[in-house]
């Protein structure tokens, strides 16, 4: 499972990371695009449309919850 | 996916030519700017990689654009308008609501009795076309007319960062027509997925929220596309199921395969597809830089580009494949004989 702080400097490419990991997370479109291929190379997962909601993308411990679930797919 | 796979038909079902259609009207990335778009020239580029497009002129409707295509490719397979069994025409921006864009071209192309109508399926638009032509000639028909046009320039809000800058207007069509069994079109396959219904859409116009003064000034006739991510990601997930069910239906892989011919929405998904297929850049044709996303049309004028650019061989597999709103998608793997290609490539009269 990738480490939190993995994630977070993957994280800070795409979005101003906020302190808290259950604080919200946003950025524009292309970002996210981004962001879900930069995870799908760290984590070695694909990323479907039906993935990428705001409940799954709304906060860092949401997004930890999400690749738990996909890393146990691959 | 039910993949309808011609090798076990009691005919052959091939494309007798291909045409395409676009407007002369160039619109670049600055001249969107100088209309007010929401994007600069550099983000459209870093967005999409699309550089120009085609627009329709203001007199110029569909099923001009339509017209042109059709009557392109009724002669360069060397027929006539009287031989043509049906017309089929997808588009998503017809002429009017009521009578279908196909009719238009009916009668401009003279096409007696034949029986001509519209569908919709949006970008995949040509192949849903190209699905109902095969079945027809499977069933008796001689030669079909599968069309896709559009012009969703007159569609556009500059003020929407999504959408102002990808689309163009064009056509493409092709003849399809009967050949011996195992020759042609080897396999075709469509699905939908209703849950994407509001993934890209024109709110108003329509019978749940018809044109008022309200729609027009909130510009509810425009294309809107609410979830750009999920698109992006279900536009490649369409595409890259809907070919590798044929392929595994045929009993066949990426290797068999010679060159991809996708719709053409943006350069950044095309990129993704070709890493998750994964097969070599070149055997991936991309023209949306210079043509942009022509909704249904765009697979169709894609594949004319690449017989008319591409040195393919006789025999040659492509893959055509579609993903739209809806969502829609469809693929068809094709096996090009030396007619399409001696056709495609010979000057028009």
């Amino acid at each position: 499972m990738i480490p939190r702080e993995r994630l977070r400097a993957i994280l800070m490419n795409f979005a101003d990371v906020p302190d808290r990991d259950d604080a919200p997370l946003t950025m524009d479109s292309l970002a996210l695009v981004q962001l879900v291929e930069a995870l799908e190379d760290a984590c070695g997962i694909r990323i479907s449309a039906k993935d990428v909601t705001r409940e799954h993308f709304g906060s860092i411990d949401a997004l930890l919850a999400l690749l738990a679930v996909l890393e146990t797919k691959r | 996916m039910k993949v309808l796979s011609l090798a076990n038909q009691p005919r052959g079902v091939r494309l007798r030519s291909v045409a395409s259609y676009l407007p002369s009207r160039v619109v670049t990335n600055d001249d969107l700017a100088a209309l007010g778009a929401a994007l600069t020239p550099d983000e459209i580029v870093r967005l999409s990689g699309i550089v120009e497009r085609r627009w329709a002129a203001d007199d110029e409707a569909t099923s001009d654009l339509a017209i042109r295509a059709c009557r392109r490719a009724v002669e360069r397979a060397d027929l006539t308008p009287g031989d043509i069994s049906r017309l089929i025409v997808a588009t998503v921006s017809p002429d009017h609501a009521s009578p279908s864009a196909a009719c238009f071209v009916q009668r401009a192309l003279a096409l007696g009795q034949a029986p001509a109508f519209d569908l919709t399926a949006s970008c995949s638009g040509f192949l849903y076309a190209l699905d109902c032509a095969v079945r027809a000639v499977l069933t008796g028909d001689d030669h079909v007319l599968a069309c896709a046009a559009d012009v969703r320039s007159r569609f556009l809000d500059m003020s929407d960062r999504a959408t102002c800058a990808l689309f163009g207007d064009g056509a493409g069509a092709a003849v399809v027509s009967s050949c011996p069994p195992g020759e042609g079109i080897l396999g075709i396959g469509l699905l939908a997925d209703g849950t994407g219904v509001h993934s890209v859409y024109v709110p108003a116009g329509g019978s749940r929220r018809p044109a008022t003064h309200a729609t027009v000034d909130a510009h509810e006739h425009t294309i809107r596309m609410s979830e750009g991510p999920q698109v992006y990601l279900a536009a490649v997930e369409g595409m890259a199921e809907t070919s590798e069910r044929i392929l595994g239906a045929l009993g066949l892989s990426w290797s068999d395969v010679d060159l991809v011919v996708p719709h053409q929405p943006n350069r950044r998904i095309l990129e993704r597809l070709t890493r998750i297929l994964r097969i070599p850049a070149e055997k991936m044709f991309i023209d949306v830089e210079r043509i942009g996303n022509v909704s249904g049309a765009t697979c169709a004028i894609a594949l004319d580009e690449a017989l008319r650019t591409r040195s393919l061989p006789e025999g040659a597999r492509v893959m055509l494949l579609a993903a739209g709103a809806g969502y829609t998608a469809g693929a068809a793997l094709l096996r090009i004989d030396s007619d399409l290609l001696a056709r495609s490539r010979r000057p028009d009269a």
